[in-house]
């Protein structure tokens, strides 16, 4: 396992995904010092430092929050190829060679995936926001939401581009399943809405399934700005999506064992 | 007991694998193969191309899984990872992480055998430098050629000290000095008493190497020999004497002459061993034997007949 972890770094490093991670950072760290610039009147008012530290913490944790969901889709993107890339003609034979079971292969190999690109993402993050606290004081321990329930969020898109890496085999088919989860997410995030233009209790009854089994990301980032206002999130969207997630990954691995290559 | 050098390291027993083709068209890639390789062996597999060699090597590695049949490989069954644990494998077309530097892909394939990098160190740059890799073990994979890669992937294949080696086509793509020094290899790699299993078209490469040859077609393994029992041509001798004398005739229960001048004679006989009534005719007439040679076709003649024989019997 500790091998696979090892050759995701080495190949993170080596494909200079890294870089594209480092400039986003930087940009992250350039909108944060224009920000800092701007001069805010007051018209008068009484300053109360607190509030104003507030107010400006709970607009960073959300800039954050968006900041790190697109980290998480631009990491979806760019690994998308990594598990068919293990798999293509000639490096199946390789991998699949090795005493290790399929099993153990693929959980190595999507660990791998989730650590190395978490620990990316967690860092850029972080870099930004100690940046932010430096500059306007602004110390928040609300920041652990933002990047724990976006790796979370990161851990279910993984399993649904393992799963379409194992059945397709395909990098452009695995992002065009990512693509489509994500568009049935966005479409199914209106059910209710759904349920009251159509008749049908069937179509009805159907969509709201639909929607129970899909993962719901963008309703996981909505959570996160919940949390991090202090508002009491309603958590179906996160267990629900993890359930989705371990089945399906639980079917990758499954239809991993199976396969002839 | 058996010995460790006579007990198998490979057993195949009636193994069958069919592909699911398009359209509910099976492919049957393996037809109920049995073979065996014992330790220290050196067996080639034989055939044309979609004859089932590396759907064999597939099976014994787990990378396809049999239809039918029984398979173990160091005395366990593929589908035990610990059948993997001392097997070395150069596959065929293959493409390693090209992220990776020679010694990158060394040091990788030893953790995936489950050994340490500071471990196989100086391994890694032993087997490098076997295979005349050491100049380019820090230069990225994807700039290699053709013949480093397969360099490189037979050092790889080696990391692990494994007992058995499988190697399908080894010296494609390798030029003529690089192939001498892989025969060279393979026979190092002999006398430690591992064995290697070899899938190669370069007939004369394999007659000069291997102790052991399976000839399969289409699936079936039409033949299973040594490489001395297919290159010789069954009971025929040339015997090498002074034979200027009186004209010599031998029994056609023995056999017959096929040629015959002053200095020599092809015989071909019944059975192996009446030459040595050929040879007690000739003493008789008080005749100087110089030689007894048996007369030996090369592997590919060999190969081509059996082939051919199939072939005729399919037609």
């Amino acid at each position: 396992m500790r091998g696979i972890v090892h050759d995701c770094i080495v190949e993170l490093l080596s494909r200079r995904v890294i870089y594209v991670f480092a400039a986003l950072t930087v940009i992250g760290l350039l909108s944060t010092l224009a920000a800092s610039q701007v001069d805010i009147a007051w018209q008068g008012a009484e300053l109360d430092m607190s509030d104003v530290n507030s107010s400006l913490g709970n607009i960073f944790l959300g800039g954050f929050n968006k900041f790190m969901s697109f980290l998480v889709f631009l990491s979806v993107m760019i690994t998308a190829g990594q598990i068919p890339g293990m798999l293509i003609r000639g490096r199946a034979d390789y991998y699949l060679s090795k005493p290790i079971s399929r099993a153990s292969l693929l959980m190595s190999k999507a660990l791998g995936i989730w650590l190395v690109y978490g620990a990316v993402m967690v860092v850029s993050v972080a870099i930004n926001y100690v940046f932010a606290c430096l500059l306007f004081g602004i110390y928040d321990a609300r920041i652990v939401y933002v990047i724990a329930m976006n790796l979370l969020g990161f851990v279910i898109w993984l399993s649904v581009t393992t799963f379409a890496g194992i059945v397709t085999g395909s990098t452009g088919m695995t992002i065009m399943a990512a693509f489509f989860v994500w568009i049935a997410q966005s479409v199914l995030d209106w059910h209710e809405g759904i349920g009251q233009l159509v008749d049908s209790d069937v179509v009805r009854y159907i969509v709201d399934a639909f929607y129970y089994i899909i993962p719901k990301t963008g309703q996981i980032i909505d959570m996160t700005g919940d949390l991090t206002s202090g508002n009491s999130p309603d958590w179906l969207p996160l267990w629900s999506s993890l359930i989705f997630a371990a089945v399906i990954f639980y079917l990758a691995v499954y239809i991993f064992k199976r396969k002839d290559y | 007991m058996q010995s460790v050098r006579t007990m198998s390291i490979i057993e195949v027993h009636d193994l069958t694998k069919i592909y699911g083709g398009a359209r509910g068209k099976d492919i049957v890639a393996l037809d109920k193969v049995s073979l065996s390789v014992k330790h220290g062996e050196i067996f080639a597999l034989l055939g044309p191309n979609g004859a089932g060699k590396t759907t064999l090597f597939k099976v014994l590695l787990s990378i396809v899984r049999a239809t039918s049949g029984t398979v173990e490989i160091g005395g366990y069954p593929p589908s035990n990872p610990e059948s993997r644990r001392k097997v070395g494998y150069l596959p065929e077309n293959h493409r390693f992480p090209d992220h990776l530097t020679g010694l990158g892909l060394m040091r990788f394939t030893a953790r995936l055998h489950g050994l340490s990098a500071a471990n196989t160190k100086s391994r890694a740059d032993d087997l490098l430098e076997l295979v005349g890799m050491s100049k380019w073990a820090e230069t990225r994979i994807r700039k290699y050629s053709k013949g480093m890669l397969q360099r490189i992937g037979l050092a790889q294949a080696l990391i692990s000290d494994p007992d058995t080696l499988l190697l399908d086509e080894p010296t494609d793509g390798v030029d003529p000095v690089g192939k001498i020094e892989i025969r060279r290899v393979l026979e190092k790699i002999r006398s430690e008493g591992k064995s290697i299993v070899l899938n190669s078209h370069l007939l004369s490469e394999v007659e000069s190497v291997a102790d052991g040859v399976a000839i399969l077609s289409k699936g079936h393994v039409l033949k299973v020999s040594t490489v001395d029992e297919l290159t010789r041509r069954s009971c025929q001798y040339k015997i090498e004497a002074n034979l200027s004398g009186p004209e010599i005739q031998i029994s056609p229960d023995v056999g017959r002459i096929l040629s015959f001048t002053d200095i020599s004679m092809t015989v071909e006989l019944e059975d192996e061993r009446l030459i040595n009534s050929v040879i007690d005719e000739l003493r008789v007439r008080k005749i100087e034997i110089k030689s007894v040679v048996p007369i030996k076709v090369t592997l590919e003649q060999s190969f081509l007949e059996t082939i051919g024989d199939e072939k005729g019997e399919a037609t």
